[in-house]
């Protein structure tokens, strides 16, 4: 029964040594983050031998860097750490809200975009936002010096699935400087009640206007579909358009197509489908107010 | 797997399974019981806890986790000046009750100072505290308790105090 | 005598620094863990138990229903088995029991039980049980039946103008005490010690002596407890007999210690109930009878279900005088998960029923909220359903006035109407309903609250609560009592009265640990009792101590001694009291309770006085619901409360404030259904009660109009605070949207569908 023996912990410590592990063995590992969403699974939990510590690489645990055309943010840096992050917070609100919206303080010291990304639940605060923002999801071990790239909205495969595969980690998520500056933003999270709430549904979106057009939308949904995606029949609809009122319902009538919830234990499917669509509603005309 | 670790100002080590739950290893190895264990699962806050200055649930922090970090616990804090006050004004505002999730409160308490600089109003109070529950008091007399200090600045160099003495 | 406004909680300090000692941090030697092997189907036949033979069972201990010399836990029937042996009623029944020093190996060896049935079909729904084919208990599957008649209710349906009828319904509720379960029990030679988390350690004792059939001496010991709610009332007697059986087994100290999602699986809720009232009334809604049915669901024994629905049907009139009214109330068998004791223990269903046919009535004939109940409301003068004549402290007009006055509820009734209206018709367009982001609508919402202090009927002067007193060597005065802490302050309540009545300090008032070798059966710490009951002994023996040392006093100096704020004196001389007192150190008081002979209660046909005196409260909910989620909150909560007397003023405030909050989630947030036959819920992040964030602005006050036989005229308060609130919270719907809420927990997906029924709007 014992099996302390058994579990073989690795905690490298950059990123080198982390591809390092990766390439040259044979072994399956289990990666390891933020171990919010991990421990509390616990069948899952008790099936990890070998573990990798993602905490412990440097670069994944504390990077939040800006390059030529885009913002890196480790996968195992905390939630707090972006929250207060004057790059998030000046380029990406909308990344700053979503995390200051997860579980608790407690929860947010700990907790990663990795891992709530990496654990797939459609009901995870950060990907709706990540998504909206066009994100990118380096994987890593590097093959030739270079990250896999996969756009966040082509990553999950279906119900708590992904693109990852055997040995692979995602290293960062890249959001590109071009979602910067929209002419509103908004994400709104409904849960069961405001603190330590998992959502019964949310959204986001970023709308870029000329001229009271809508010359860019991105939105994304979270709790709605069994994989978080774009809307993108209901932002197809918006290009082009003056957000009149006609505009507006129309919009909601179509971002209600798009979603496909379930009932469960927190909510409908009549619940979540039509406030899907009223948070759309609030966001759009927000956004015509001045 | 020997794990070493700071807890409460001393390096300490300990040989145990590297996935057991610094809560346990906290509780069993070191009888830290101001730690609590009210769900498991890091909803409830009964068993938050220091790690390198933040605050965690120590029920979702497995110990291979902890490896040359710093953790601190209620055992340590209560030697602090800021508890002593933050306690008279608990007790003074009868804010306890069944007393399971307290500890845990206070931990978060004297985070929540450290983590604002004490700019505090009362919504703030409720957010950031939001991941500790209570199931006897309503709450209210708990937030009383540490309203008073919420401009205090005394009181906040207090609890700056103590995080650095625990850096040292 | 006076008493002091408040006290601070003496056991305040240790509770913060982390000192305190709850169940799981006692060091116990060569201490082992005990594990549950359950019911996976919720009715059949055992049909054979096997442990699998490859697995090394050594290290093991293993109870099943054969080691079990009388199995069935004492409550007050004999019917629920500590182990199922036969038959099984309920997913999650206790099968069998292991214990190892291991925990892992324990998880291990509970995949290696086999356990092979035979199953039946089962009843869910409460209200399928009473004609089903299914038999779970007796020919009816009814634990209990009441009926009470008043006046003539026929003659009323014939004078009546208006027959308005509605059903409610609530649902489980599960008490979240942040501590879960935990018991140990240490066995020697001829004895068993259990020490644990408990409201009741001399059920747990009886429990325990009827399961040894005498064999073993019990002693029972509580610990810290950290919550408890009326969840650790009936519960631990079942928890301390498994962790007793494989102790014995063993010969090792077992500890049975739940995790969360084994606490919220398998052990007690509130009783789900169903409610039809059909109210017969003049035009301007003044009732002239009331037809009552209730039903709860008591789940798969009988536990406490029958006194449970007995003051459900108590309390079936709420606040109101009912000249002719006809009750009748059922518990019913289904293959759930036991329902047990939840402060309110019947009151919370039963107000919530007769403050929505108020909201009701109200509605139908066009009569304001505030109208309908002032009309109805009973006063000191009027009787009961049980034809009990309300003599003294009544309070009902008062705590009434006062939640209206403090809360200022007409007038923001009017304006919130106003307000309301304009979002209330975008909805109805299907336009963005807010002017600005921060817009909601908002409700007010009244609801009364009525709770019998201490047992229903004959309950007190059957158990006659005990409780003893020790002068000591120094002259303090200590308690011995098996009343416990378990949050609501009872540690300084009692050492409060007692130095209060003495005019002395309370650190000349000790108070023993609760231990069975040294406590009397004070009887169970449960039914808002320990202070009205329990507090007015002390207070005898206050008097008695006063007496006795005055004679003695008397005696000695030939002279007339008078006492005053603590001290002896006559014309020469003044002696303290814990001087006078030690004149008679050793000395031990005994103390039993009866009520005043004047209460009288006829238990079979439901007629007099079915408790010595009610205690009162009208509470006031301000609500915000957000017109695009539907997302609510109570934002401000206004609450009066008549208890006869405040013992000890501050902890009064929190007591109402923490009891207010659990009836605010009981409201708008708890909620757990059987699915696939069990509980479906883990924990925190799916049983949510409200946190911080949810907990409104509170405006307590405390009426004191006191009961005569009380001491300091103090009577119940522990569970009423949870009884009223609900309805004042639900009140503030039907205000908001002009609909019936018959339902709680009211959630957003609830008052969406409202939204959307189309027959009739919510526009007034």
């Amino acid at each position: 029964m014992k099996n302390n023996n058994e579990i073989n912990i690795l905690q490298p410590n950059n990123l080198d040594e982390l591809d390092e592990i990766l390439i040259s063995s044979e072994t399956k590992y289990d990666l390891v983050s933020g171990s919010t969403d991990l421990l509390v699974q616990e069948e899952k939990w008790l099936t990890y031998k070998n573990i990798i510590d993602l905490k412990s690489v440097k670069e994944l645990s504390s990077e939040i860097i800006k390059t030529e055309d885009s913002v890196l943010i480790g996968s195992a840096v905390p939630f707090t750490e972006i929250i207060n992050s004057e790059l998030i917070k000046t380029n990406f609100p909308i990344l700053a809200k979503a995390c200051s919206m997860i579980g608790s303080i407690q929860i947010q010291n700990r907790g990663t975009l990795g891992g709530n990304v990496g654990n797939a639940s459609p009901a995870g605060d950060s990907i709706p936002v990540l998504c909206a923002l066009d994100s990118n999801v380096l994987i890593g071990p590097k093959v030739n010096g270079q990250f896999r790239t996969v756009k966040l909205s082509e990553y999950f495969t279906g119900f708590k699935t992904s693109v990852l595969t055997e040995n692979e980690y995602i290293a960062y998520f890249s959001i590109p400087l071009e979602s910067r500056n929209p002419s509103n933003w908004y994400f709104r999270k409904v849960g069961q009640r405001f603190s330590m709430a998992i959502s019964k549904v949310s959204l986001a979106l970023l709308i870029w206007l000329e001229n009271n057009i809508v010359t860019k939308v991105s939105i994304s949904t979270g709790s709605v579909n069994a994989v978080i995606n774009r809307a993108s029949k209901t932002e197809e609809f918006l290009i082009g358009k003056n957000l009149t009122d006609e505009t507006i319902k129309a919009a909601v009538e179509i971002i209600k197509t798009e979603v496909n919830p379930i009932k469960d234990i927190r909510s409908n499917i009549e619940y979540r489908r039509h406030i899907a669509g009223e948070l759309l509603k609030e966001a759009l005309v927000l956004t015509n107010k001045p | 797997m020997l794990i070493n670790f700071n807890l409460n100002n001393e390096n300490v080590q300990v040989d145990v399974n590297p996935k057991k739950r610094l809560l346990d290893v906290l509780r069993e190895e070191f009888g830290m019981t101001s730690v609590k264990e009210g769900c498991g699962k890091g909803e409830c806050g009964a068993c938050t806890v220091f790690l390198e200055s933040k605050r965690v649930n120590s029920c979702l922090v497995p110990i291979f986790q902890v490896v040359d970090k710093k953790v601190v616990t209620l055992e340590y804090v209560k030697s602090w000046e800021a508890y002593k006050i933050l306690e008279n004004s608990f007790i003074e505002n009868g804010a306890v009750q069944c007393g399971f999730c307290i500890p845990g409160f206070i931990m978060s308490t004297v985070s929540l100072f450290n983590e604002t600089d004490g700019k505090l109003n009362k919504p703030m109070i409720e957010e950031k505290l939001g991941g500790n529950i209570c199931r006897c008091t309503g709450y209210s007399k708990i937030v009383d308790s540490i309203y008073s200090f919420a401009d205090d600045n005394a009181f906040l160099m207090k609890i700056k105090e103590g995080f650095k003495d625990e850096k040292q | 005598m006076s008493i002091k406004r408040s006290e601070l909680r003496v056991d305040a300090k240790e509770k913060l620094n982390g000192e305190a000692k709850y169940v799981r941090d006692e060091k116990i030697p060569n201490m082992i863990f005990g594990a549950t092997v359950r019911s996976s189907i919720s009715n059949g036949i055992i049909k054979n138990i096997t442990f699998s033979k490859d697995y090394n069972w050594n290290n093991i201990t293993i109870i099943t229903a054969k080691d079990i010399i009388l199995n069935k836990v004492s409550f007050l029937e004999l019917d629920m088995p500590f182990l199922a042996e036969k038959f099984v009623r309920y997913i999650g029944e206790p099968i069998v029991l292991l214990a190892s020093n291991d925990r892992d190996e324990l998880n291990e060896a509970k995949k290696h039980v086999f356990i092979e049935y035979e199953e039946f079909p089962s009843i869910i729904n409460l209200m399928e049980s009473e004609n089903s084919e299914i038999k779970l208990y007796g020919s009816n599957n009814i634990f209990k039946e009441i009926k009470i008649n008043k006046g003539d209710l026929e003659s009323a349906v014939v004078e009546a103008k208006h027959k308005i009828s509605i059903e409610t319904e609530t649902g489980f509720q599960e008490h979240l005490y942040l501590e879960p379960q935990g018991a140990v029990a240490i066995p020697e030679p001829n004895r068993v010690t259990i020490r644990g988390s408990m409201q009741c350690p001399y059920y747990v004792k009886n429990a325990l002596d009827k399961m040894f059939g005498g064999e073993k001496k019990i002693t029972v010991i509580q610990t810290t407890t950290g919550g408890a709610f009326g969840g650790k009332e009936d519960f631990p007697s079942l928890l301390a007999g498994h962790a007793a059986l494989l102790a014995v087994k063993s010969g090792k100290p077992v500890a049975m210690f739940y995790d969360r999602e084994e606490d919220v699986r398998y052990t007690t809720k509130r009783h789900p109930s169903k409610c039809f009232y059909t109210a017969y009334t003049d035009d301007e809604g003044l009732i002239l009878g009331l037809d009552i049915k209730l039903y709860f669901d008591g789940g798969a024994y009988s536990t406490l279900s029958s006194v449970v629905l007995s003051r459900g049907a108590l309390t079936s009139i709420g606040s109101y005088y009912i000249p002719n009214a006809r009750v009748i109330a059922k518990a019913v068998a289904t293959n759930t998960v036991p329902s047990g004791a939840f402060r309110g223990f019947g009151g919370p269903q039963a107000v919530f029923a007769i403050e929505m046919l108020m909201e009701k009535i109200a509605n139908e004939l066009n009569i304001s909220p505030l109208e309908i109940r002032k009309k109805n409301l009973i006063a000191a003068g009027l009787d009961t359903i049980t034809g009990q004549l309300l003599k003294y402290s009544v309070s009902s007009k008062e705590t009434f006035n006062d939640a209206i006055f403090m809360s200022r509820y007409q007038e923001k009734y009017d304006e919130f109407k106003k307000h309301n209206k304009n979002i209330l018709t975008k909805l109805n367009n299907g336009d963005y309903p807010k002017d600005n982001e921060n817009d909601k609508l908002k409700g007010i919402g009244i609801g009364l609250s009525i709770h019998g202090s201490g047992f229903t009927g004959t309950g007190e002067n059957k158990i006659r609560g005990k409780i003893r007193c020790e002068v000591k060597d120094d002259g303090k005065i200590e308690i011995f009592t098996a009343i416990t802490e378990m949050g609501q302050g009872e540690k300084t309540t009692f050492r409060k009265i007692l130095a209060d009545a003495l005019s002395i300090s309370i650190d000349e008032v000790l108070l023993s640990e609760v231990n069975t070798d040294l406590v009397p059966d004070s009887g169970p710490t449960v039914a808002s009792r320990s202070t009205m009951v329990i507090g007015s002994l002390l207070v005898e023996v206050a008097d008695e101590l006063i007496e006795e040392l005055t004679d003695i006093l008397n005696t000695e100096n030939e002279k007339g001694f008078v006492y005053k704020e603590g001290y002896f004196y006559d014309g020469d001389k003044i002696v303290c009291f814990s001087e006078a007192a030690k004149k008679i150190k050793g000395k031990h008081l005994f103390k039993e309770y009866s009520h005043p002979p004047l209460i009288k209660f006829d238990d079979i046909n439901y007629i007099g006085d079915a408790y010595p005196v009610f205690s009162w409260a009208a509470s006031i909910a301000e609500v915000e619901v957000d017109p695009v989620t539907f997302e609510t909150k109570v934002v401000n909560f206004y609450t009066s409360h008549d208890i006869g007397k405040a013992i000890n003023h501050d902890q009064v405030i929190a007591q109402i404030q923490g009891g207010c909050l659990q009836g605010i989630g009981y409201a708008l947030y708890e909620r757990t259904e059987i699915k696939n036959g069990k509980f479906d819920i883990s924990g925190f992040n799916d049983y949510i009660i409200p946190t911080l964030t949810e907990s409104p602005n509170f405006y307590v006050n405390v009426i004191e109009n006191p009961y005569p036989f009380g001491p300091f005229g103090a009577k119940g308060l522990g569970e009423l605070p949870l009884v009223g609130a609900g309805p004042a919270v639900a009140s503030a719907f039907w205000m908001i949207f002009n609909k019936e809420f018959n339902k709680i927990p009211i959630l957003p997906e609830m008052i969406l569908e409202k939204i959307f029924e189309k027959e009739g709007t919510y526009v007034d």
